[in-house]
């Protein structure tokens, strides 16, 4: 059985039951075990490290997987090593089921039987959670805090530019209908009130003031017919 | 002459509630609305994180999301997108919180400080296919930010292809729609002939499946599950044929020219299609008409088949192709309208966005083309076609016209579904 069917075959048998799939870097595992370590899954909090072995040529092969793997119950919850079927002579079921390793065995047609349940490990009840994590935590929320101080303050901050952009646009806008009322008008003092009353509206032909989508729309004197008739 | 109101032209303010996103914003912006996702997060009140920053929130909405994201597998459940399909139901508490919270969040962002400001003109955009209580709510939502915040004068409600209508400057015109669940056919004289309106349960989600059974046949069946890794495969080598047996011949015998890699940005997967370029005609094609032969072997093997779906007293038909869809909503319009319906069709959507590479011009067309070239061959002649400048701010701008147009006194009519409701008369 080949390295690749048999990942394949593990990887389908314990996603069907619902474990989700790990990568290396999710779990605490130290770099030089890693090697040791062909899958890693997760079912609710248990971390689970499955060891494929390809081929058993003699028992102290067996053996060495073993150790590696007795070695790996210290980092995850359960342990697996994963074989074909037709090396079950070589397998000392009690030299596994002592170390609380479990035991997979897949046949040729893909089956997969769990020959010797893993026995959980008790690696989080026992250690606890060291002083200098609890630090680490302490210093990072304090750390959180003040970039949360400093994020809200510049929000404030770029809400306040923009406040200013706006008004420096709206100012832009006036000096330039200012400009150009008096470009094209000649004022007559005759004109005075006249001039106060347009205030209260803006009126279409100042084109270049208006965005793309209102210049030249007919929608404008359609919409502003509504509730004057049908 | 007209005139636009010197106050309106000053806080005349729109909002487009789209599938993805939510644009919103002021006439002040110009060209651009702001855009924020129309999403919201709903934390884990228990959650170590939580206590950390210390929220009060219970609905995260706009750039502060990240922030407050915590375990992965939490996330599909505590992200809620509210107009997935452009309905709300009506006892989706969480999905209105949400579009409570986008609404506000754009509201104040834009609230003026000057002191004559007495409240914004807004006009909100919804999908056409939007049922009546959809419509009380937003109008609920604006009231209460109102009483709240003293920042909407009035607001009113218009269909989301009006709004394209009045964007691209056509009054008298037929708009497709298409989103991520479902194209909307709306024709349109001045008013939106609701009685014309025809809908397909088919959208860019279906175009999905398909690239999703192409990576399939092509041995990445494994990626499958990743939705956004198949819509970029679907968007990088997706194209429309303008005859598809013919485009499949032509795939099939000049091999080279339909060669491409798809390589999936941020990894070192690459998609290689060798000689099934050809299948890239399927993609496109699915979207206009699913009606070809070849797609008959990809429902056998388990391919959602887009199926007719009755919602209200509306059907949303699953098979009908694209130009039988315009032909059956234009002939619910009055028949002197008819030729003036079918002189300007308007594509607007993610979903028409096709490229046509250089080198298969004539071969591969643009959405625009595909529609007239099918359009013909119904006997429709003298078709314009066009796609939207803009897609995506197009909505929004038809909602600033309308809010800077429609006088303030035209008042809301549930007959009609026009007109503003008028929240503060200060």
């Amino acid at each position: 059985m080949t390295y690749s069917t048999l990942i394949n075959t593990l990887k389908e048998y314990f996603i069907k039951r619902g474990f989700q799939i790990l990568v290396r870097e999710e779990t605490t595992i130290p770099q030089d075990l890693l090697e040791h370590v062909d899958l890693l899954f997760r079912d609710a909090n248990n971390v689970i490290a499955v060891k494929a072995v390809t081929d058993i040529l003699e028992k102290e092969q067996f053996l060495a997987s073993l150790t590696k793997a007795t070695v790996l119950r210290e980092y995850v919850d359960k342990v697996y090593i994963a074989t074909s079927t037709k090396y079950k002579p070589f397998i000392n079921g009690r030299l596994l089921s002592s170390n609380g390793v479990g035991l997979l065995l897949i046949d040729e047609e893909g089956n997969v039987q769990e020959a010797i349940p893993p026995r959980p490990t008790t690696r989080r009840t026992l250690r606890g959670i060291p002083k200098e994590y609890i630090d680490e935590l302490r210093s990072l929320r304090e750390q959180i805090n003040e970039l949360r101080k400093g994020y809200s303050d510049l929000i404030k901050e770029i809400e306040r530019f923009r406040e200013i952009a706006s008004e420096v646009r709206e100012l832009h806008n006036r000096i330039l209908r200012l400009e150009q009322r008096l470009r094209g008008e000649t004022v007559s003092l005759g004109k005075i009130e006249k001039v106060e009353e347009s205030l209260e509206t803006i009126s279409i032909p100042n084109k270049e003031e208006l965005p793309s989508y209102l210049r030249d729309n007919p929608w404008l004197q359609v919409l502003s017919r509504r509730g004057k008739g049908r | 002459m007209s005139s636009i109101d010197a106050y309106r032209r000053r806080y005349a303010y729109g909002e487009d509630y789209g599938t993805s996103d939510f644009k919103f914003g002021p006439i002040t912006l110009g060209e651009k609305p702001d855009i924020i996702e129309n999403r919201g997060y709903v934390p884990d009140t228990s959650s170590i994180m939580y206590k950390l920053m210390g929220a009060t929130k219970k609905v995260i909405v706009g750039p502060e999301i990240p922030l407050y994201l915590e375990a992965r597998e939490d996330l599909a459940e505590r992200m809620i997108y509210p107009m997935r399909n452009g309905v709300i139901d009506l006892n989706d508490t969480r999905a209105w919180e949400v579009i409570y919270e986008i609404t506000k969040y754009g509201l104040l962002k834009y609230r003026p400080k000057e002191k004559g400001f007495r409240g914004f003109y807004v006009t909100a955009a919804i999908s056409i296919i939007a049922p009546r209580y959809m419509y009380e709510r937003l109008f609920e939502i604006h009231k209460r930010i109102n009483e709240e915040y003293g920042v909407v004068r009035a607001v009113t409600i218009i269909p989301q292809p009006l709004a394209v209508a009045i964007a691209q400057k056509k009054t008298t015109c037929v708009v497709l729609e298409s989103g991520h669940g479902n194209t909307q056919i709306s024709p349109i004289s001045m008013y939106p002939i609701r009685r014309a309106i025809v809908t397909l349960n088919r959208g860019g989600s279906d175009a999905n499946y398909i690239a999703a059974e192409i990576l399939r046949d092509l041995g990445y069946g494994d990626l499958v599950q990743e939705e956004k890794l198949v819509r970029m495969f679907k968007e990088a080598v997706g194209l429309v044929p303008a005859n598809l047996d013919k485009a499949i011949e032509f795939g099939k015998r000049e091999k080279e020219k339909l060669k491409i890699v798809f390589k999936v940005p941020g990894t070192r997967i690459e998609i290689d299609m060798e000689d099934q370029g050809w299948m890239r005609f399927l993609i496109g094609e699915y979207v206009f008409n699913p009606n070809h032969e070849i797609y008959e072997s990809y429902w056998k093997r388990g391919m959602p088949r887009p199926r007719d779906l009755k919602i209200g007293d509306r059907v949303f038909y699953g098979m009908m192709d694209m130009a039988e869809a315009v032909i059956e909503a234009v002939q619910r319009t009055p028949i002197e309208l008819q030729p003036y319906l079918y002189r300007e069709i308007i594509l607007s959507g993610g979903n028409f966005a096709w490229k046509v590479p250089p080198e298969l011009e004539g071969i591969a067309v643009d959405s625009a083309t595909k529609m007239r070239i099918m359009m013909e061959e119904k006997g429709i002649e003298n078709v314009k076609v066009s796609l939207t400048k803009d897609p995506q701010y197009s909505v929004w701008r038809g909602c600033i016209v309308y809010s800077v147009a429609v006088p303030e006194d035209y008042l809301w009519n549930w007959e009609r579904m026009e007109g503003w409701v008028i929240l503060s008369r200060e």
